[in-house]
């Protein structure tokens, strides 16, 4: 455990829950669809016919273009450095497994809308991910499969009108403006709600930056992930004493 | 034996009388041969001096200024052509119901300020227009409201099939027939007059248009004046004074033995052509005319009976793919865009090689050829360049172009927009001219028959009546129909209908009725647009559609897709409908993902909102029991 926070009068105690590589491709992931998204509001109100004067052949309309393509482009890296992170490494593979939904989640979901309104005195214990961070990782992996495939549709257009007929063309522009707008909801509303807005987290957790949790919150939101690491530590530590019992007695 | 007979045959010539029956014989031989079959075979034209003949055959007396008679074209010209083939032409069989009709063309249009009507009118039987009868309209009646732009087609001797149901014969006793005028076409003479045709036409002088028409006479009188019981051939009984128009003959146009020369032409010249299709552009949109190019046909020296040209019968080649299935005009399908400017792989005929009248073969280079497969020509090179919205457009036969007005507004009715992009019955797409219907009709069995347009006229128009004094804010003193005002003339017509009948009134692309005294509308296939295919004028490769690449039409918000087809009907607020719902594909399919996204959205966003309050509300409710 390491020891952080010098601004407390008692230093406190804090674990930590992601590895560099998982927080890496967090902040890529993060830029860039906060980018994507700003880019391409402008894009998909000033590109219609009623505003095209204004904004088509304006620097800054190009400018806005190119960008939200570049995002798009660090947007796929990341997302397919992602699939090779949880195919390839063992870490990867870990979270990759940890994040899989389960028939707890569902219960948990049940419980702790019973939690809210009074039918339960206690919230569900949580493991390594709650279900709505499994909901957040699922969602954004739903939603890169859709703007990615539909982005890439218009990014190579002519590419595409050899090989595609004017329905998936178009279906394509309807599928990246709505799961765009799903996106961006979700990210503001749902997810900034859960890291920044929670009253107990406000103004919000630097755990995206650092990696680590405070062994309070730890407790709070994922007690049994902290009793399966305090398990595996007591695990650990009995091996370590054995191991040095056995290479006494060897001696 | 021989010798024998010899001698019969030479004693019977000496026999008195023998020679002159001889003459006589070879005499009739002679002339049957000639009637209806007088030819050159040479390209030098006939100078045509010739007499002029009345519908009775009769010799025209143009010294009488009183009791001459208007010269018949189908007779004059049909003492040495056959009137009877021309007759069954293109333009003079459309109610000839065993002609095939072929693809859609231009409809006549009845329009009725004061009912809000706008309605497609065909002999044709094209899906989408109605039949003139069946809106209560004769064949007489036709003539009068568009006999200004038809070139004959015989109205008073009508197909046997179309008589039975002309229950109304009309003043033709009175006006005379609006018999086929050659000239019209024919006429080499810059002088020959088609509005003057229009004008006797108007005065419902039928049997006069075609002298006064070619500037032969002037004709004085007005056949509208005459009272229904007028009886031609005993004009003293209607009273003093009373009399048919009269035609006073220029004497120099006759020569000395009263012989008139006709400049005629065999290939009719363009200008003959636009006086009856001539499209016109009344969009603000649009550029001046001045800016507009012709058609590039046009522009290198052709002309419109290069490409529609026809032989005696006169079955005009309209030049559209699959024509030949239609018409047994050997050129049909020959003169095609496509025929012209690729040709036809593996044919032995000449005439389908491509290249024809020095047409450049259309290489098309990079081009996929799918779009062979799944459009016309004239999707890409065809009509005005197409806007994210349509264009107002003005036709001859919809608006009286080539008729001086100076009452002609921009906002005219009827309201024709092009270009149209869609699907047509051989599956591929084309380029289209649309008219949304506007009507009075009952709704029976599914099925929408617009009431007789006299009657409703008759039923509704002091109900609709546009006060004197708000016209001129109108054009054509059309105003914006108001709900109240469909509510009470649909209560009016419903009860004049039996139990099983429901008044409608179709107008802005859907189906207005009454459920419990308040409108309710519906789609219909009646309040559908009637489409038909444009071909000109022709654009050349250099501003085809497709020319800035292939996002032209595969892009997002391209007029090819989803430019906004104006749904403009008289007296309705102006609407829209995209290209794409017109076109009739994929449309629900769109409409079930937008659907499932917008469900996804919203229902998820609730969900997500309402764990957040509930999560709130919890923490609250703790630090509250703490």
């Amino acid at each position: 455990m390491k020891k952080t926070s010098p601004s407390e009068t008692k230093p406190q105690e804090t674990i930590k829950r992601f590895s560099l590589q998982f927080r890496i491709q967090h902040m890529v992931l993060a830029s860039s669809v906060i980018i994507l998204i700003f880019t391409g509001i402008p894009i998909w109100c000033f590109a219609k016919p009623s505003y095209i004067w204004w904004s088509e052949g304006a620097w800054w309309f190009d400018m806005v273009r190119w960008l939200h393509r570049f995002s798009g482009f660090a947007l796929m890296a990341v997302s397919l450095y992602h699939m090779g992170y949880t195919t390839f490494t063992k870490e990867g593979r870990r979270e990759f497994f940890h994040l899989l939904p389960r028939w707890k989640d569902v219960t948990d979901v049940t419980f702790n809308v019973m939690y809210f309104f009074g039918l339960r005195k206690e919230r569900p214990r949580f493991g390594r991910f709650t279900y709505y961070e499994k909901f957040d990782y699922w969602a954004v992996y739903w939603g890169c499969v859709i703007m990615i495939g539909t982005g890439l549709v218009f990014w190579f257009d002519y590419f595409s009108a050899k090989y595609i007929s004017w329905f998936p063309y178009k279906l394509a522009a309807e599928i990246h403006a709505d799961e765009a707008i799903l996106a961006a909801l979700s990210l503001f509303i749902w997810h900034f709600y859960n890291v920044h807005y929670n009253p107990k987290r406000f103004p919000g957790t630097l755990l995206w930056w650092h990696g680590e949790i405070s062994k309070e919150e730890m407790i709070d939101d994922h007690p049994l992930e902290y009793e399966q690491m305090i398990q595996e530590t007591k695990k650990d530590e009995k091996r370590y004493k054995d191991a040095k019992a056995q290479r006494h007695k060897g001696a | 034996m021989i010798m024998k007979k010899g001698r019969h045959l030479s004693k019977w010539f000496e026999r008195p009388g023998a020679r002159w029956i001889l003459f006589s014989v070879i005499l009739l031989a002679g002339v049957s041969l000639c009637e209806g079959e007088i030819r050159t075979d040479s390209r030098t034209p006939y100078v045509h001096v010739i007499t002029l003949y009345d519908k009775d055959s009769e010799r025209i007396d143009h010294k009488d200024r009183f009791e001459a008679k208007p010269y018949s074209a189908t007779v004059t010209c049909g003492k040495c052509h056959d009137v009877e083939a021309i007759h069954t032409g293109w333009h003079f069989n459309a109610q000839n119901s065993n002609v095939a009709p072929g693809r859609r063309g231009e409809p006549w249009v009845w329009v009725d300020g004061e009912t809000r009507t706008q309605l497609p009118l065909s002999y044709r039987d094209w899906p989408g227009t109605y039949r003139p009868s069946e809106v209560g309209l004769s064949q007489w009646e036709f003539a009068r409201h568009f006999g200004r732009h038809l070139p004959g087609m015989m109205l008073s001797q009508p197909e046997s099939e179309s008589n039975s149901e002309d229950s109304n014969p009309g003043r033709w006793p009175i006006t005379g027939g609006l018999e086929d005028d050659c000239l019209i076409c024919h006429s080499g003479d810059p002088s020959y007059n088609a509005g003057e045709w229009a004008v006797q036409v108007e005065k419902e002088n039928y049997q006069w248009a075609s002298v006064a028409a070619a500037g032969l006479a002037v004709i004085k009188g007005d056949t509208r004046k005459l009272p229904d019981d007028f009886d031609p051939e005993f004009p003293e009984l209607s009273g003093p004074d009373v009399q048919l128009p009269t035609t006073q003959y220029y004497a120099s146009k006759f020569d000395a033995n009263g012989r008139v020369f006709f400049d005629i032409v065999r290939v009719p010249r363009d200008e003959r052509c636009y006086f009856c299709h001539t499209t016109h552009g009344v969009d603000l949109n649009l550029p001046p005319r001045h800016q507009e190019d012709l058609d590039i046909h046009t522009r290198a020296g052709m002309s419109c009976t290069d490409c529609h040209r026809h032989g005696l019968d006169h079955m005009v080649t309209r030049s559209y793919e699959g024509e030949e299935t239609h018409n047994d005009n050997i050129s049909a399908g020959t003169l095609t865009c496509r025929a012209c400017h690729i040709g036809q792989e593996g044919t032995d005929d000449p005439f389908k090689f491509g290249g024809r009248l020095g047409a450049p073969i259309a290489k098309h280079e990079d081009f996929p050829a799918i779009h062979f497969e799944k459009m016309e020509c004239t999707v890409c090179h065809s009509g005005r360049w197409a806007q994210m919205d349509t264009l107002a457009i003005q036709t001859s036969l919809a608006h009286g172009l080539g008729l001086s007005d100076e009452h002609r507004h921009r906002d005219d009715p009827p309201y024709l927009v092009e270009p149209v992009f869609l699907r047509q019955s051989n599956g591929k797409i084309g380029i289209h001219r649309a008219l949304w219907p506007a009507f009075w009709a009952v709704w029976e069995d599914e099925k929408i028959t617009p009431l007789p347009l006299e009657e409703v006229n008759a039923t509704l128009s002091s109900l609709l009546k546009v006060p004197a004094e708000e016209k001129e804010d109108s054009p054509k003193g059309w105003k914006p129909i108001t709900d109240e005002e469909i509510q009470k003339a649909l209560k009016k017509i419903q009860s004049g209908l039996k139990e099983a009948q429901t008044a409608v009134y179709v107008n802005g692309g859907l189906a207005h009725k009454l459920v419990d005294g308040k409108i309710s509308s519906f789609e219909h296939s009646s309040a559908k647009p009637y489409t038909w295919s444009l071909a000109h004028d022709v654009r050349g490769a250099g501003q085809s559609l497709g020319i800035r690449g292939c996002t032209d039409c595969h892009a997002d918000d391209v007029p090819f897709f989803f430019g906004q087809v104006t749904v403009a009907t008289p007296g309705a607020k102006v609407g829209a409908k995209r290209m794409h719902e017109l076109q009739g594909d994929y449309g629900p399919e769109f409409k079930k993902t937008h659907l499932f996204f917008k469900i996804m959205i919203i229902g998820t966003m609730v969900l997500l909102l309402l764990h957040i309050g509930g999560d709130l509300m919890r923490q609250a409710l703790n630090k509250r029991a703490k």
